[in-house]
């Protein structure tokens, strides 16, 4: 085989400098077990799409002809993928401690601030208003959702878009713990939440998904797509009588989805896409929007136990972002860092599944607004 | 040019239409516990957590 024919003839720095992001999101996938279900297939795909003349992530005339083009173009920006990861995730996710205390989904409500504060941000940097909208929505740190409004107002920055927002899905570890510490004291961190949360029954989990997908889909009709599916997931897991079609949603269904997105997205960022000023903003504004959303939540929650006939620790405020359950896992590590005793974890579940909610509704209402 | 107006009114109208929905749907949470304990009774009063 002659020189030219291989990839070495078409490589340059670019494509080196991806090699090594790609490495370092599987180390961090595989050696720090920091999501790796998001990072190795995100990773991988980054590395495949680097490796010249592979064709994997080839457009011909505008026309997807790579394998994981056609996935990305028809299965991802075609709003296939993310709302049925939304199906996943409700038939995955218990609503019980979100129903046992409804005032948490005030908490995933303030911790969208973040999503409007960037949005400013955003058209200062040059970006337009449909385009800060979709870059301000990483700050819901919800993938899914991130990838669905962006494939409707922005499509062009889907790809940059989509990595900034599970990237920081998976460092939420790393991200949230020094806000919230900057923003309570140790005191506040170590306030003592019971553990014990009301019963709730199956019927109030079964009329929740039917009833919340009515209130929300009436009221933010653009917000559909991904509430009905939510919810939809979760009526066949809280139903009991179709075991079969929760467990596959849940398992089987949800792996495909994330196998096929997170290769993809990872494929969506060749070098000439990625190293480029503008994707930095992105990054940029991604991280801002995660970190101050987080403040905007943590600072509700702090209001809330200020107000409250019971204490809040208002560390679950943080968890009020959509990345579940790695931001109630963090509130239930710092809670136990500064107070052995505390278990908080329920209690940041629900204001996390609420974040999922309101990033769902603000990206519906960004929809109603520009789409 | 940017349209500062129309951006604060999106940002505006937004962050408080979120607001609103998650309140609304707060309260019929609560309304539907209300509703279901007048109706049904009350359930067991709690339980242990993850369960």
């Amino acid at each position: 085989m002659e020189l030219f024919e291989t990839g070495f003839s078409s490589l340059y720095w670019g494509n080196l400098v991806m090699w090594l992001i790609a490495f370092g999101f599987i180390y961090l996938g595989i050696a720090r077990k920091m999501e790796p279900l998001l990072l190795v297939p995100i990773g991988f795909g980054m590395l495949l799409v680097n490796l010249p003349l592979g064709g994997l992530f080839e457009y011909v005339e505008g026309m997807p002809e790579g394998l994981l083009a056609k996935i990305f173009t028809y299965l991802i920006a075609g709003e296939i993928i993310p709302p049925l990861i939304f199906l996943g995730l409700g038939a995955m996710t218990d609503f019980g401690p979100l129903i046992a205390n409804p005032k948490t989904l005030l908490l995933g409500a303030a911790a969208q601030f973040g999503v409007y504060f960037v949005l400013f941000i955003a058209l200062l940097f040059g970006f337009d208003i449909k385009e800060a909208c979709s870059i301000g929505i990483i700050g819901g740190a919800d993938g899914p959702t991130s990838i669905y409004l962006s494939a409707k107002l922005a499509p062009h920055l889907l790809g940059p878009i989509a990595v900034a927002a599970y990237s920081y899905m998976a460092l939420v570890p790393i991200i949230q713990p020094p806000v919230i510490k900057a923003l309570t004291t140790k005191k506040e961190r170590a306030i003592y939440m019971s553990p014990q949360l009301r019963e709730v029954s199956t019927l109030e989990r079964i009329l929740f998904p039917v009833i919340g997908a009515m209130v929300i889909i009436l009221l933010v009709p653009k917000s559909a797509p991904l509430i009905g599916m939510f919810m939809f997931g979760n009526l066949l897991m809280a139903s009991g009588v179709t075991d079969r079609l929760a467990k596959t949603a849940s398992e089987a269904f949800i792996d495909i989805l994330t196998i096929l997105l997170g290769i993809s997205v990872g494929a969506s960022m060749p070098a000439a896409l990625f190293l480029r000023p503008q994707t930095l903003f992105i990054f940029f504004l991604g991280v801002v929007a995660f970190a101050v959303s987080t403040a905007a939540g943590t600072l509700l929650g702090k209001l809330m136990n200020a107000v409250s006939k019971e204490p809040i620790n208002p560390m679950i405020g943080a968890a009020g972002v959509s990345a579940v359950p790695m931001s109630a896992r963090v509130v239930q590590k710092l809670g136990q860092e500064a107070n052995p005793r505390n278990f908080l974890l329920m209690h940041a579940m629900g204001p996390n599944i609420a974040g999922v909610i309101g990033t769902a509704v603000a990206a519906g209402i960004f929809l109603g607004m520009l789409g | 040019m940017v349209d500062w107006g129309f951006a604060v009114q999106i940002a505006g109208i937004g962050f408080l239409t979120v607001f609103v929905v998650l309140s609304i749907l707060s309260s019929v949470l609560w309304l539907m516990n209300l509703l279901l304990n007048k109706v049904i009774g009350k359930p067991g009063k709690s339980k242990q957590e993850g369960s």
